[in-house]
């Protein structure tokens, strides 16, 4: 698939599987909903309202998280593997979910006696999630500029130290255990129009300047000297994406929890269907994150309707990140095989 | 790679035998300092007494020979294996960021332990380990098989990546649908990676995979070199780069396999221990970082399990998090060095 006209039609065929797949995700639920009658309440044709408040107040927040979560995952491990030259990269490595998650442990952790944690544990993760990506950045720059080797290194460190103090935190705390599970594994059970407006402003900002810097990628991609030569300077390049690509993350992580997986298949994948060029792998990769998060997702929902046992603390259901991993494992491993280079 | 072949390995100069006299005299006082922190405390004078027989009460004895031997030769054989294993991965799959996280052993052993103990499978306490072995040997041969048709090292890598998220995949449903906190709890300890308590029964079932690995490793070195070169090279010097790269995968894997399976996937090890070594060796010549990853793999632990049993004492951390915690700023120091011995790969 070269063609420009194939590429089109391929965005096109994408896209419109996240539309259908986001209103079947609406319908779905305690309650079954046909699409014709989701898109008669989203349009705001004759319904009951019943119809309409269920789409609207119940089930929009999620579904449109689902998007935003998997479009921004998709993007940050597209923009990190061209920032870091490396294809196992992934958004966790910028930092931000290990940075997150231990500020949501400590925070959790810490008798701070605030009547409901939970509404302010996504701001906290927020402000875990950026410290830990600027941590990485700065830390990694400390002298003569940044290197892909050099910011590999830095962030694996930085998240085995970040990650190593959550683990402690976490067994030494038994509420913390319980109540963190569910942002470790990541899910979007429960979530409310509050979370959407959370993770929008991130996602509109980092989606479309992560789209538009295409070009720039595209040189990163080439070998320093080439790069220099034409033009781009490489130092505030990667900077910029590396900023980008964890903001996105944390924009996803501030509402989601570290759900894993996505942000390193959707850019793999993308790249074993339309080869290296950053123009179009970055708004495919966005794309095969929204897919794959919302059908994980419409799975995950459909099976965790009744947990076997009594609900205690942190019971999730069936998180969307192993739906994701369970099925997407098998298709990025046929994707890639199937590439011809 | 500058270097003729053989030459350069093949001699020895006055570093190397400074480097290597270190490494050995820190292992030996740290094995010294790790072996007297048995619980009662023992002097380290009154080591030699002990271990002979000839000296020490009755609880000395048995808390020095029956626990604090056991711990010391898992220490060492888990970090050697882990070291090693993954500057293996490195080397063949010309990736940084390679572990043997991507083997599917630790996610297979990981699988099979959360079978046991959040599904409340019926299986004997002194049965875990091999049930995890078999989990773990299970998850690697599904990674070799998968990877079988894998061109180049991405792809292979890949292949692992994936197939290891599949299996904590099944393991996150498992932990979603049907456990509950108390399973959670002993489950996590596990996944972090442990070596109190450990007996003469555990270092059975791993010296035989260990010690066997390692050489082999070391002799096979020089095709790990080969495979560092780009796949036209290889295939024009006549190198069937595919099989090869699947033997020191499957390799790599059975260096760990035990290991993961009575101590737990002990984190970040592998990931750590072959860039600490980078940085020693310098040259991306696999004669010489085999070994030393080897040493310094072991190196780390020990000291790491040394860490754990004094950061909270009487308490004890899981010696995974020590790990981290001592080699992280280790490489940090070695990375400011001006003249890094990073090359692209």
């Amino acid at each position: 698939m070269t063609s420009a006209r194939s590429f089109v039609a391929l965005v096109l065929v994408a896209g419109m599987a996240a539309v259908a797949l986001f209103i079947l995700h609406l319908g779905l639920g305690t309650v079954w909903i046909p699409p014709d009658r989701v898109l008669a309440a989203l349009l705001g044709g004759l319904t009951d309202s019943t119809d309409r408040t269920i789409v609207w107040d119940l089930r929009m927040p999620r579904a449109i998280l689902g998007l935003l979560v998997g479009c921004m995952l998709g993007l940050s491990g597209a923009l990190l593997q061209v920032v870091m030259r490396n294809r196992l990269a992934e958004p966790g490595l910028t930092g931000v979910s290990t940075g997150g998650i231990l500020l949501a442990v400590l925070f959790l952790a810490g008798t701070w006696g605030l009547p409901q944690p939970g509404r302010l544990l996504p701001f906290v993760v927020l402000l875990g999630a950026l410290a830990g990506g600027i941590l990485v950045l700065f830390v990694s720059s400390a002298r003569g500029g940044i290197d892909p080797l050099r910011l590999i290194l830095t962030a694996v460190i930085v998240n085995a130290i970040l990650g190593s103090l959550t683990a402690i935190v976490m067994l030494r705390s038994n509420y913390a255990l319980g109540n963190i599970l569910s942002w470790l594994i990541g899910s979007l059970h429960g979530r409310v129009w509050d979370d959407v407006w959370l993770a929008l402003p991130w996602a509109a900002v980092g989606v479309a300047a992560g789209l538009l810097a295409a070009r720039a990628a595209n040189l990163l991609q080439l070998d320093d000297e080439s790069g220099r030569a034409l033009g781009l300077p490489l130092q505030p390049a990667r900077v910029a994406l590396f900023g980008l690509a964890a903001v996105l993350a944390a924009g996803a992580v501030s509402v989601s929890g570290a759900i894993a997986f996505v942000g390193l298949m959707a850019p793999n994948a993308a790249r074993a269907i339309v080869g290296a060029d950053a123009r179009r792998v970055l708004p495919l990769a966005a794309l095969i994150g929204c897919v794959l998060l919302l059908a994980a997702d419409l799975v995950a929902q459909s099976f965790s309707i009744r947990p076997p046992i009594p609900s205690s603390a942190y019971r999730v259901g069936l998180p969307v990140g192993a739906v994701l991993a369970v099925f997407g494992a098998p298709l990025l491993i046929f994707l890639i095989r199937r590439s011809t280079r | 790679m500058s270097a003729p072949p053989g030459a350069a390995a093949a001699g020895w100069s006055w570093s190397r035998v400074v480097v290597a006299g270190a490494i050995l005299a820190a292992l030996a006082v740290l094995a010294v300092v790790h072996l007297s922190m048995v619980e009662p405390r023992v002097a380290p004078g009154q080591l030699p007494g002990i271990l002979l027989g000839e000296s020490g009460g009755r609880i000395e004895r048995l808390v020095v020979r029956e626990l604090g031997l056991p711990r010391l030769i898992l220490a060492l054989l888990a970090g050697a294996a882990l070291g090693l294993s993954g500057a293996i991965l490195q080397v063949v799959l010309r990736n940084p960021l390679a572990s043997p996280g991507l083997l599917g052993v630790s996610a297979g052993a990981s699988l099979a332990m959360a079978i046991i103990l959040l599904l409340n499978a019926p299986v004997l306490f002194a049965l875990h380990p091999i049930v995890a072995l078999a989990g773990g040997l299970g998850g690697g041969l599904i990674v070799l098989v998968a990877s079988r048709g894998a061109r180049t090292p991405i792809e292979a890598a890949l292949t692992g990546v994936a197939v290891a998220a599949l299996l904590h995949g099944i393991i996150l449903a498992i932990i979603g649908l049907a456990a509950s906190s108390g399973a959670v709890r002993v489950f996590f300890l596990f996944t972090v990676g442990n070596l109190s308590g450990r007996t003469w029964d555990h270092v059975r079932l791993v010296w035989p995979w260990v010690l066997a690995g390692i050489p082999v490793a070391f002799l096979l070195a020089r095709g790990a070199n080969v495979l560092q070169l780009d796949e036209d090279v290889t295939s024009a010097l006549g190198m069937p780069a595919k099989r090869m790269r699947g033997v020191f995968v499957a390799l790599a894997a059975l260096l760990v396999g035990s290991i993961v399976a009575v101590a737990g996937p002990i984190a970040w090890v592998g990931l750590l221990t072959p860039h600490i070594a980078r940085l020693i060796v310098i040259r991306p010549d696999a004669r010489l970082l085999f070994p030393v990853a080897t040493a310094i793999g072991a190196l780390l632990l020990l000291a790491s399990d040394v860490l754990a049993k004094v950061v909270i004492y009487p308490g004890e951390i899981p010696v995974g998090l020590c790990t981290t915690l001592l080699a992280a700023p280790m490489i940090l120091v070695l990375l400011r060095r001006k003249n890094l011995g990073l090359h692209r790969s």
